[in-house]
């Protein structure tokens, strides 16, 4: 049984030597004077054509071409091949043409939000799967809207068996705006649960003035607001999951683009040996 | 823990569909439709079922996921009762990265449009700024040869398989590298080979992992004669500090056979370093050294240290010889112009050979007036100025192979037939010389060469030969040259005048004649039509000289006398006339101020008193520094001292026809031979060149122009190396190398140093990587040749100018 960590040192391993080998490769050009700019410039278009490949495997999810977790594994270790390429084809230093310069921009965007990807994934994952169940970021809102609506309909109950609006009141001041949306966006990202206690340290305060009946409906909303603010951090880490291909996508697009200027430019005005 | 927020089973949890582009707009309330929108992104409405009817009633279809079948059922007309509002769908997460991604794309290829056709399309894809060398190159299609093909140009040029070469066109072409500016190293094939062939091997073996991994990727350096693009080696757009120049050691053992480390551990040694050629100037140091400085005479003269005589060039790469007067001239220069010279200090330039006046008399040879007392030969340049005429030079052999010109009593009708040719060739030559001049030798130079001197060539090859000079040569050898010739030419045969008849009496018809050409137009004219209009007229007046007691025109106004002139200067009677004519002229009288004769008179008539005499000096001796001068039947030239330009001409001339003109050969034999005057060949060494040519090396070694050699030193930067031995702690003399010897063969690469090849440990010593570097490049060049320094751009302005106007 091949274990994650395995894996992982495996897929690690085949890289560096896979870099260790485009090194040697890269210095027989460099050292026979071919020019290995020219090499390392079509693995490296070519590494990001494959790359790009993968988000055509996700949409074609019916046809029989590996596990999509295959997929993905290929597609973190082949970036990270990517990435050494890309700096023996800049030759470690910063491009100084205008073009040349956006064109690693992009790349440098594509593979930085590659990396936070993967980090976003893993991380992200266990961090919703210690804190909240598992639910479907579409599906957010419309329990969003079934606990607002338990909330609103506790708080009718609650002022018309005791007969007081302490938590009516509460909730409009308070509970209503935080059951209209998901809340507390960057705070959750953070991982930061001050929001929480905040409600949860008012709801206390509160409670001091309410009498037996009423502390029963206090109790019932304190679950309805610790179940919102779960979903309010699932919605956080499941958009920000779904968000960094927002940067990743165009921008790899949008490489493959300017590489292919780069490219016609190249052999325009020089053209290998 | 609270109650899952979902429970997924099959009819809590109602199928998604991520991957579709809308989502309906209800969804955010909490309250999706089932239908969802269409694929347009337009809400369907509609109703929560479609009521089926069963019988007469119409039942509700609700799906278990909106609650099931409702309470209140159908209408009675079918309809579901329960209307789905409208909804504004939005897009789903997917939907929304493609838009954006289209939305990139769109701005990013827009953006780029705009700007390829704008102004700023150069900046856009300029992959970075020029080395400082090439940063006033503004217009890119000064190296890109597509550049101004515009876009479309580019895509076709992306295609083509020559790019580079092609571009490396304007590169050759601006650093003139010629035709073999893209060949390895510049040098042609074979030279490339033989260099291979020849090469020394590594004194240990060994490969750096990169030439290892360059020769296991591309196979072992071979015969490779393909041409190599300038951008191989040359990366520009780095910035204008780029080095354009750099190349590590592996990029040249890749190519090379020979691979090896470093200087220290590899190179191969030194062969004969840096001495690969001897030296122009054939300078013996350790004669020098070790013998005549050390002479007692000569302490105070010799130099104190080498750089008395060597000194750094301006760019402190080469140590140059100092010039002539400051390292040589010391001891040298008065040598050069014939001091303490046993023999004649001038060269036979012309001369009357010698031949048996009487044994051709009685032969009857027709070859006129010749001077009995001659006994010299025909000097190489004279024979060389005679052999233009093809009948001198068939001549000239049969003369050769009698034993004694001075003996011709058994000379047979050949041998007589060329003596008269030789005879009338120098007659003919001497005559052509005083009637046409200088221009007379540069005639025949052009026919022996075969092609017309330069003006330079005319100058220096003559050497300002005075007037007087010839003439007085003429007179004195041969008085009646001009009628004679002029016999001969008209097909006379003009016999030896005999012994009993007065000697001069044609001469002087002839001078008296001539006097009188001198006076009007110079007597060309009158000779060529022998006419002489104030010989007809007998009036030609010297009244002005009368008056002014002076002989301006050189005639002599007696002309009945013998012109004295040159026996004056000489103080020798040499035309005898005192002999004939019972007349004492005094002129040696004149000469050494004494009353030899007894006559008690002086030239002038008077008593001679005790007046000092003047000490009259002649020839040779006149002739301190340098010049012609008439030494009894031969004409010579003294050289003016060092660096004489009528010698330097001579043998520049001669050196390089000598291979085809034995003539030519043996006037540069005669003016190069260790004992000629001027002792040219003393110091100045020969160089046997490819097409047979000979080079007299006047100039101690300097580089070309732009002379680009394998191996490069800067002399200067190594000084403060140099310990107590100074230049001898890298030169270490060799004191039994025979040196000298090394010159005779003619061949430059023929030498035998006065210093021991440098040894490879002396530089590797600080040439170690970490220490003064290692680099090839830090010693040798790449390119081989010679480079001139980049065109102008403001070739051909002036054309231009003109062409506008």
């Amino acid at each position: 049984m091949i274990t994650f960590a395995i894996r992982r040192w495996i897929s690690g391993f085949i890289v560096l030597l896979a870099a260790a080998g485009l090194l040697a490769w890269h210095t027989a050009h460099n050292v026979a004077l071919y020019q290995p700019v020219f090499l390392t410039g079509w693995l490296l278009l070519t590494v990001v054509l494959l790359l790009t490949l993968y988000n055509g495997r996700k949409k074609l999810s019916m046809v029989p071409m590996g596990s999509a977790a295959a997929w993905l594994q290929l597609h973190i270790y082949l970036g990270l091949l990517a990435v050494f390429i890309f700096a023996l084809h800049i030759d470690w230093t910063l491009p100084s043409g205008i073009l040349e310069r956006i064109l690693a921009l992009f790349f440098v965007v594509v593979a930085g939000s590659g990396v936070a990807g993967i980090y976003i994934s893993r991380s992200y994952a266990r961090m919703l799967t210690r804190r909240t169940e598992e639910v479907v970021l579409e599906r957010i809102p419309q329990f969003i809207a079934e606990l607002r609506a338990q909330a609103e309909d506790l708080v009718l109950k609650s002022a018309a068996e005791t007969g007081s609006s302490t938590i009516a009141d509460f909730y409009g001041s308070r509970l209503s705006s935080y059951f209209a949306a998901p809340r507390n966006f960057r705070l959750h990202l953070r991982g930061s649960r001050r929001a929480s206690f905040t409600l949860m340290t008012d709801m206390d305060a509160m409670a001091r003035y309410l009498n037996d009946q009423e502390t029963v409906y206090l109790e019932k909303l304190r679950l309805l607001v610790e179940r919102k603010d779960r979903l309010d951090y699932a919605h956080a880490l499941q958009s920000t999951l779904k968000a960094w291909l927002f940067v990743h996508l165009p921008a790899t697009y949008g490489l493959i683009l300017l590489a292919l200027l780069h490219l016609v430019l190249v052999y325009s005005f020089s053209g290998p040996r | 823990m609270s109650e899952p927020l979902q429970s997924f089973n099959y009819r809590d949890s109602p199928y998604l569909r991520p991957g579709q582009n809308w989502v309906c707009g209800h969804a955010s309330e909490g309250c999706p439709c089932q239908i969802g929108p269409d694929n347009s992104g337009h809400c369907r409405g509609g109703y929560e079922c479609s009521p089926a009817r069963v019988g007469e009633r119409w039942n509700c279809t609700r799906s278990q996921f909106s609650g099931g079948p409702c309470a209140e059922g159908p209408l009675a007309d079918g309809t579901c009762c329960r209307q789905i509002p409208l909804c504004r769908p939005v897009r789903s997460w997917r939907a929304r990265r493609a838009v954006v991604t289209r939305w990139v794309l769109a701005v990013l290829i827009g953006l780029v449009l705009l700007v390829l056709a704008s102004g700023y399309r150069t900046d856009f894809i300029n992959p970075g700024d020029l080395s400082f060398q090439h940063s006033a190159l503004a217009d890119c299609g000064s190296c890109h040869v597509n550049f101004h093909e515009g876009v479309t140009g580019w895509l076709r040029a992306a295609w083509s398989v020559n790019n580079a070469k092609a571009d490396s066109e304007p590169c050759i072409a601006c650093h003139k590298m010629t035709d073999r500016g893209l060949l390895p190293h510049n040098l042609p094939t074979e030279a490339l080979h033989d260099s291979s062939a020849n090469v020394a091997p590594a004194t240990v073996t060994g490969r750096s992992i990169g030439v290892q991994l360059a020769n296991l990727a591309f196979g072992a350096p071979g015969k490779n004669d393909e041409s190599i693009p300038c951008m191989t080696c040359h990366r520009e757009h780095l910035g204008a500090e780029g080095n354009l120049a750099h190349m590590s050691a592996d990029h040249c053992n890749t190519c090379h056979q020979v691979q090896f480390h470093s200087l220290a551990s590899g190179h191969p040694d030194f062969v004969g370093y840096p001495y690969e050629r001897r030296t122009n100037i054939q300078f013996d140091h350790t004669s020098h050294i070790d013998k005549h400085f050390r002479d007692a005479k000569l302490v105070a003269l010799a130099p104190g240290d080498c750089s008395d005589c060597h000194k750094a060039d301006a760019n402190g790469r080469l140590m140059e010889v100092r010039s002539f007067e400051a390292s040589c001239g010391a001891c040298h220069a008065e040598e050069v112009a014939g001091a303490g010279r046993a023999s004649a200090k001038g060269m036979a330039i012309l001369a009357v050979p010698g031949l048996d006046i009487a044994g051709l008399r009685d032969k009857g040879a027709a070859i006129g007036e010749w001077p009995e007392f001659a006994d010299g030969t025909v000097p190489p340049v004279m024979n060389l100025l005679l052999s233009a005429d093809p009948e001198y030079r068939a001549a000239k052999i049969v003369f050769d192979s009698i034993d004694d010109p001075m003996d011709l009593f058994d000379a047979d009708d050949e041998q007589l037939a060329a003596v008269e040719t030789l005879a009338w060739s120098v007659k003919s030559l001497l005559f052509d010389l005083r009637s046409k001049g200088v221009a007379s030798l540069h005639a025949r130079l052009h026919g022996v060469l075969g092609r017309p001197l330069l003006e330079t060539e005319k100058a220096s090859l003559t050497a300002l030969l005075p007037l007087d000079t010839i003439a007085a040569a003429q007179k004195e050898w041969f008085p009646a040259l001009v009628s004679e010739i002029h016999r001969w030419r008209a097909g006379d045969a003009v016999l030896i005048p005999s012994e009993k008849a007065p000697p001069h009496a044609a001469a002087a018809a002839e001078n008296a004649a001539e006097n009188n050409a001198d006076k009007d137009d110079g007597g060309d004219k009158e000779i060529a039509t022998d006419k002489d209009d104030e010989i007809d007229t007998d009036k030609e007046t010297d009244d002005d000289e009368i008056a002014t007691g002076k002989d301006d025109d050189d005639d002599e106004i007696d002309t009945d006398k013998d012109d004295d002139d040159g026996e004056i200067a000489t103080g020798k009677d040499d035309d005898d006339d005192e002999i004939d004519t019972d007349k004492d002229d005094d002129d040696g009288e004149i000469a050494t101020g004494k009353d030899s004769d007894g006559d008690g008179k002086s030239a002038d008539g008077g008593n001679i008193t005790s007046t000092p005499a003047i000490a009259m000096t002649h020839g040779e001796d006149w002739n301190v520094s340098g010049g012609w001068y008439r030494d009894e039947f031969v004409l010579r030239y003294r050289p003016t001292g060092h660096a004489d330009g009528f010698i330097r001409a001579w043998l520049d001339l001669t050196g390089k026809s000598g291979q085809r003109l034995k003539e030519s050969s043996q006037v540069f034999e005669g003016m190069i031979g260790d004992k000629a005057p001027g002792l040219c060949g003393e110091c100045h060494s020969v160089d046997k060149q490819a097409d047979g040519g000979l080079l007299v090396n006047w100039m101690a070694y300097r580089p070309a122009d732009g002379l680009k050699k394998s191996v490069r030193f800067s002399h200067a930067a190594h000084f403060n190396l140099l310990d107590k031995g100074g230049c001898l702690s890298c030169h270490a003399r060799d004191n039994k190398a025979d040196y000298a010897s090394a010159y005779k063969d003619r061949d430059p690469a023929t030498f035998s140093p006065n210093f021991k090849p440098l040894p490879r440990a002396v530089c590797a010593e600080c040439h170690t990587a970490a220490k003064a570097g290692d680099d090839c490049l830090t010693c040798h060049n790449y390119h081989l040749g010679v480079f001139l320094p980049v065109d102008t751009h403001a070739k051909g302005m002036f054309k231009e100018v003109l062409n506008k106007h």
